[in-house]
């Protein structure tokens, strides 16, 4: 099966490198999650697939095209992207975000299948009687929620998800998740997810790219692997981390050593 | 997705008729509008009713009802692609381009009408291409360097007018440059209206056309890119579009103040929502300020005009303080 995206030997700066080397892949029907701490380039990375960030060697292929050469449409049909950080104006509904997602596709109106698209996105995650609230008047979970919706709008075979998880009560991380676990198992598409909660990241990933100070460290898959390799993995990002196996749900737990 | 409801449609449509007809009847020689109707219907050829209506005020109340159009539309799409509350069509300097290119022609040059006009309108247009060169030099091209970029621009040609205004002679450059400088439509010919017209009524459709991409922008470069955008590309048609119809409209009237920013603050008020509408609302408010502006600059004063931007800013004023108090947090801005 070929990769929906590859990354080989990607650098990414200025005059200084803020990202070296980072080479992997993310097949179809996979999340990826990149764990790493504050500031070790996680957002930078994802951004650098998405586009925004200056290249200096390396390549990023989608579907087998460079990533590079593609126009901002036909980078958008290919990938859809959470970003860490929106400001929404007042004024504008969450149905008229979700309608932004198909802007790549060119129709200057919204077709019926638009349409129906837009709402089977909004039931996914629970919003369909917000669509046509004001964002301003949303809460921020309710308005991160509105935003995943969008990337599915979007339809693209690749998700890069920011934090996805961010303002999310307990109840909606898990519905998230899900939904977004089944979808891509469902659809074949591939998710690459910006955590910072190595419980969620062991729970919904099949894989984690590690990073720490711009640099690749590893990457660990999860299924079949026991709790002391995750920790030994892990560890090098997290010295203090400790990873052990709850019998009773089959799921890694962790805690840091420093409690 | 909501639409503005007929009656408000409707309502806003007669409110600008009402006005344009009214401000056709309102001067130092005033029509009645018997006088318009048998003007219209060709019973008054010859006669000094018709001269006045179709060579001076008819041109003057749609330059007035167009001129409020214009900066309102770029007040609207600059405050939503800069995400800004406080953004006008002065951001880009065009307006103090604009000034300098005047005050050149009235110094440094004949001072002709003719002049004025082309001067103003070059130095407006030069003034965003610095801006968006200034921009393109910056190594991040992100909303702030825009604004940046237009305040270095203003900032200088501020600093260039004012060295004119040194040089100017007291007595009739200065006393011209200021007039230009606040703003009017007294000038306004039938002749000078026509071409100009052009300038600013395909900038502005394209503009009303281009509403998606402007909401899509307010959302942040970051994102609007990976829906598919070009921040970069469609803030400079943005910036060139409307500083090309604002050139169009500063070289025939002077400056005019504070309407392209308080006219999208009364519209969003009105309609609450940053769709087509709101951009539509935002015009027909600026066109209704500008013709009562202009109606009260011709009647204040007997046998003189009042600057048009003094009776902009005395509108304004109020309008902005009840804002300000309107809501808590500021009138209206970004959620994170």
């Amino acid at each position: 099966m070929d990769p929906l995206l590859e990354l080989c030997g990607l650098t990414i700066g200025y005059k200084q490198p803020l990202l070296k080397d980072i080479s992997f892949s993310l097949m179809p029907g996979e999340m990826l999650g990149i764990l790493g701490r504050n500031g070790c380039g996680k957002t930078t990375l994802l951004r650098s697939i998405a586009g925004g960030m200056h290249r200096i060697s390396g390549e990023v292929r989608i579907q087998n095209t460079d990533c590079f050469r593609l126009s901002p449409k036909e980078r958008a049909r290919k990938i859809a992207v959470l970003p860490q950080q929106t400001s929404i104006m007042e004024g504008i509904t969450a149905r008229e975000i979700l309608a932004m997602g198909r802007y790549a596709y060119g129709n200057a109106f919204l077709t019926h299948a638009d349409n129906s698209r837009l709402e089977q996105a909004a039931a996914v995650f629970g919003i369909e009687d917000k669509l046509d609230t004001d964002c301003a008047r949303l809460s921020q979970g309710q308005r991160q929620l509105v935003l995943l919706a969008e990337t599915l709008v979007q339809d693209s075979p690749v998700l890069l998800l920011d934090e996805p998880n961010t303002a999310l009560d307990y109840d909606n991380v898990y519905t998230m998740f899900d939904s977004l676990r089944r979808l891509v198992n469902r659809e074949k598409k591939g998710a690459l997810l910006v955590l910072h909660n190595p419980e969620d990241a062991l729970r919904w990933c099949d894989r984690l790219l590690l990073l720490q100070n711009g640099r690749q460290v590893g990457i660990l898959r999860v299924k079949d692997a026991d709790a002391s390799t995750v920790q030994s993995a892990l560890r090098q990002i997290y010295p203090s981390i400790n990873v052990w196996t709850d019998s009773r749900y089959g799921e890694f737990r962790c805690n840091t050593g420093k409690l | 997705m909501s639409r503005p409801k007929y009656s408000q449609v409707i309502l806003i449509v007669l409110i600008l008729v009402g006005l344009t007809v009214l401000s056709a009847c309102v001067g130092s020689y005033p029509l009645s509008l018997e006088d318009i109707g048998q003007i219209l219907t060709g019973k008054a050829a010859d006669t000094m009713e018709e001269r006045i209506f179709w060579q001076l005020r008819l041109p003057r109340v749609v330059m007035g009802l167009m001129s409020g159009m214009v900066l309102s539309l770029s007040g609207a799409i600059y405050q939503t692609i800069f995400c800004n509350p406080l953004a006008s069509p002065d951001l880009t300097g065009v307006a103090s381009g604009a000034s300098l290119g005047a005050a050149c022609a009235i110094v440094i040059g004949t001072g002709g009408a003719i002049q004025i006009m082309l001067g103003a309108f070059a130095a407006g247009m030069i003034s965003v291409v610095f801006v968006l060169m200034l921009v393109r030099f910056s190594r991040f091209r992100q909303m702030g360097s825009y604004i940046l970029a237009g305040i270095i621009v203003s900032s200088v040609a501020d600093a260039g007018l004012m060295c004119l205004k040194t040089a100017a002679d007291p007595e009739r450059e200065l006393a011209a440059i200021e007039f230009w400088t606040m703003g009017s439509l007294s000038a306004i010919t039938a002749g000078k209206l026509f071409p100009n017209l052009l300038v600013m009524v395909i900038p502005f459709v394209l503009l009303l056309l281009f509403h998606r991409q402007a909401v899509m922008l307010s959302l942040g470069d970051e994102h609007a890119r990976s829906m598919g955008l070009n921040p970069s590309l469609w803030r400079g048609i943005f910036l060139t579009l409307s500083t090309l119809m604002i050139a169009g409209m500063v070289s025939l009237t002077g400056v005019i103040a504070f309407v392209g920013l308080i006219a999208p603050h009364i519209a969003f008020k009105i309609h609450k929502r940053r769709d087509r509408g709101f951009f539509w609302l935002s015009s027909a408010i600026g066109g209704m300020l500008m013709l009562i502006a202009d109606m009260l600059c011709r009647s204040l004063l007997n046998g003189a005009e009042l600057p048009l931007s003094v009776l902009t800013v005395i509108l304004a004023v109020p309008v902005l303080i009840l804002l300000l108090r309107g809501k808590k947090g500021g009138v209206y801005g970004p959620t994170a």
